[in-house]
């Protein structure tokens, strides 16, 4: 036991240790997910998620504490479903930010596998980012996620669940290529099939073959369908 | 300040949403502890020999009432016993794999998907064993293979399909029976996939 807890503490005091200079924020992203189906075939997915950060700086340095509004995304992606559990989507995204507004055109590709206990969603997205004064960005994305029911072999009504998603990109921009991780666990409570709330925490490395940035977010994430 | 206001408004907006669209009929499985599971229900399964913490006891919910489950692993395959209230035996199922299934059963049944599908998909197959008690759980400690020999034991197949007709997707669940006949087919509601794939 003690042998474990030293072995802890030893990959917690190196893992600070080898961040050292590296920069982070953390803060808060609230997410309203609207869900509309149109016909067997058809939906559209809404999303409003806007940030908020509480700090931010380097880990052994400049650390300043404060709220204060980053941006804003609004988007709208209609997906056609191509299998059972199979969906192709495309859509666009507007980024709101102080310094000013970006666009994004999105393609994706989701597949959802039903397991004994939990599913598991895989999506493969491409997007292409627009914004005045900056060079277009490219990137390619895969994420794998998970949902578990806390209780039973799968998730009813008014039940918690575990979700694990980790995201992986590949961005392009001036000529520069770069990658971004993601993990996020969250614990999610269905109030119903269509109507679920996530609360998570979403960590993400960027520039991993550059600076090395690390960003820290609390999740509250709303998906309803109607 | 402006960032505050924007905080105040989207986190109430997404809690107050949730909570007031969330009015729907409920239906679900629950773990529940050995100590509310009726003596007769533990009794046919200790005739498992296997240790209690191999075994899962759900509470199943309806609008129809409620049962009690036990769901474990023997011989490799996964077992799903169903008591009453009263600690009544009402079927076990048994989940096979399709390589292991009788091949003259899985052309019969192919043979009658295929004949209502365009396009289908084998997603699960289950053995469902209901009747006399004390018979059903001996052939099925005893029986590995699943033959249904023994009299006074009903045997039925279910088989969870992913169909394509007329360019629509649909998931049944399938009931044939001891020979492959068709006896009922009833759709599953397939469950919302938004939280991933958004």
């Amino acid at each position: 036991m003690k042998r474990t807890l030293g072995i802890i503490l030893l990959l917690v005091g190196l893992a600070f240790y080898s961040f050292g200079q590296n920069e982070y924020s953390a803060g808060i992203m609230p997410e309203i997910n609207l869900n509309k189906k149109w016909s067997e075939k058809w939906r559209t997915n809404f999303k409003v998620e806007s940030r908020f950060s509480f700090s931010e700086g380097t880990f052994d340095s400049t650390q300043n504490h404060h709220f204060s509004y980053l941006l804003s995304d609004i988007s709208a992606v209609g997906s056609y479903k191509i299998g059972l559990n199979t969906k192709l989507a495309f859509g666009y995204l507007l980024r709101m930010t102080t310094s000013g507004v970006a666009h994004r055109a999105i393609l994706q590709y989701s597949i959802v596998k039903s397991l004994r206990k939990g599913r598991l969603g895989n999506r493969i997205a491409t997007d292409q980012t627009f914004q005045n004064g900056s060079a277009p960005q490219f990137r390619l994305r895969y994420r794998l996620s998970f949902d578990i029911p806390l209780q039973g072999l799968q998730v009813d009504a008014h039940e918690f669940y575990f979700k694990l998603s980790n995201a992986y990109f590949g961005i392009y921009s001036n000529r520069i290529f770069d990658l971004e991780a993601r993990l996020v666990p969250s614990l999610g409570f269905a109030f119903n099939d269509t109507n679920k709330l996530e609360l998570g925490l979403d960590y993400r490395l960027k520039e991993i073959f550059n600076a090395q940035r690390h960003e820290f977010w609390t999740t509250v994430s709303w998906f309803y369908s109607f | 300040m402006k960032s505050l206001l924007h905080f105040l408004v989207l986190i109430p907006c997404l809690i107050c949403g949730c909570c007031c669209l969330a009015q729907e009929q409920i239906e679900r499985e629950f773990k529940v502890n050995t100590s509310i599971i009726p003596e007769s229900a533990l009794l046919a399964i200790r005739k498992f020999d296997l240790k209690e913490n191999k075994i899962n006891w759900y509470r199943e919910e309806s609008n129809n009432g409620h049962s009690f489950e036990a769901k474990f692993k023997f011989n490799k395959k996964y077992h799903s016993i169903e008591f009453d209230t009263l600690g009544q035996l009402e079927d076990i199922e048994i989940m096979i794999p399709e390589n292991k299934m009788d091949p003259v059963l899985i052309d019969a049944i192919t043979a009658f998907i295929e004949s209502e599908t365009d396009q289908f998909d084998f997603k699960k197959f289950q053995i469902q064993y209901s009747g006399e008690q004390a018979s059903i759980i001996n052939h099925v400690k005893e029986n590995n293979n699943q033959e249904a020999t023994l009299p006074g034991i009903k045997v039925r197949y279910e088989v969870v399909v992913k169909t394509k007709k007329d360019g629509q997707f649909h998931l049944y669940e399938y009931t044939f029976g001891s020979k492959g006949n068709y006896i009922g087919k009833i759709r599953k509601s397939i469950r919302n996939t938004d939280n991933l794939d958004h």
